[in-house]
């Protein structure tokens, strides 16, 4: 797997999932990632089991920095449709001093490359909901285009929020030239 | 449930040739999100689950004059949080096509989503060589929200798929209006 210029992806260990549990519980990163009872460390470690099933259609990864091997984060991709050849992609930066300092976009970019150029798919699309302005800015920056607005279709601090689903095509990621 | 034109039951495990008769139909399937045959087992045991389930519903449509089931409606992934579900409709039966029965038993579907289970929003994605489904959709309501690019490979090319959402709010002032 291509190496970024501040992060590089991994295989996730079991010594992860107690991290993973704190940031997966934290209302900060959560009210970002769809709504979650608070859950155990127990049922992280089911979800982290479940993963290492071969059959599954996601697979999901560590961010790790560069430069101090400190685990920040996961990117993921989901639902993997090997017939039209897609999948969607998430992520999250779970150590906020990471924040809003291009560790995302770079993970974003090594698994886009990973996804086009190892795995041969054709899209990576992703949902993000409206009011995630830094999230949004940072997927425009990568090349996904806005393809749609779900209106209503999320419920956090008590409204209705909009998911935005943005998608991008193999020939337009190979055109922008990273 | 009862349409103009259709009537609308719960789904039985003895509907299942029915529907996966209608599953493995080249043309049916085109509008489905089905790519390998559909075993008459699978068949059986969706029904199973989804019957056996309080986050999903599968209606077999009949024709309200000849009692004979036509298709079906569904509405899956209920997100209770969110109120909102997903919505599927298939009229199986071709004699039935572009008659109404399609619009009749979507609009019977939508209002049990609506008032009876008080979701908040609707949504489905059809695919862009399907404008039968859109036009229905569009009858009963249905905003055009987006459109995923090249996300469906079908006949050896991609295609898009469309994505279509209706609240609460908008089925009921779209209701008031004559047909």
């Amino acid at each position: 797997m291509k190496t970024g210029e501040l992060v590089r992806l991994r295989a996730l260990e079991r010594d992860d999932v107690a991290r993973m549990h704190g940031w997966f519980n934290d209302p900060e990163i959560t009210r970002f990632l769809g709504y979650s009872f608070p859950f155990s460390v127990d049922a992280e470690m089911q979800w982290y089991d479940n993963l290492q099933d071969p059959k599954k259609r996601d697979k999901v990864l560590g961010i790790v920095d560069r430069e101090t091997g400190t685990h920040i984060g996961n990117v993921g991709l989901h639902n993997i449709d090997w017939v039209s050849a897609h999948a969607e992609v998430g992520i999250t930066i779970g150590d906020k001093r990471y924040w809003s300092r291009g560790y995302g976009s770079d993970a974003m970019d090594v698994i886009l490359s990973y996804a086009f150029s190892k795995m041969n798919l054709h899209r990576v699309y992703l949902r993000v909901y409206d009011f995630n302005l830094r999230a949004i800015r940072s997927y425009e920056k990568c090349g996904f285009v806005r393809e749609g607005v779900q209106r209503d279709d999320y419920y956090c601090d008590g409204a209705y929020h909009d998911t935005v689903i943005m998608g991008i095509l193999r020939e337009e990621y190979l055109n922008t030239g990273t | 449930m009862e349409g103009v034109l259709t009537r609308l039951r719960g789904v039985e495990e003895s509907d299942a040739p029915l529907l996966h008769a209608w599953d493995n139909d080249p043309e049916i399937r085109a509008a489905l999100d089905v790519v390998f045959p559909v075993t008459i087992s699978s068949t059986t045991e969706y029904i199973r689950e989804i019957t056996g389930s309080r986050d999903g519903v599968l209606f077999i449509v009949s024709d309200r004059e000849t009692e004979a089931p036509i298709g079906f409606t569904t509405l899956y992934d209920i997100d209770w949080i969110a109120r909102k579900a997903e919505f599927g409709i298939i009229i199986g039966d071709k004699r039935y096509w572009s008659r109404g029965y399609g619009t009749d038993a979507a609009l019977a579907t939508l209002s049990f989503a609506f008032e009876d289970l008080g979701l908040h929003r609707v949504y489905l994605s059809t695919y862009s060589y399907h404008p039968r489904a859109i036009r229905v959709c569009e009858k009963c309501g249905f905003v055009r929200e987006g459109v995923m690019r090249k996300a469906r490979y079908h006949h050896g090319a991609y295609h898009d798929v469309v994505l279509m959402g209706i609240l609460y709010d908008e089925f009921a002032a779209h209701r008031g209006r004559p047909p």
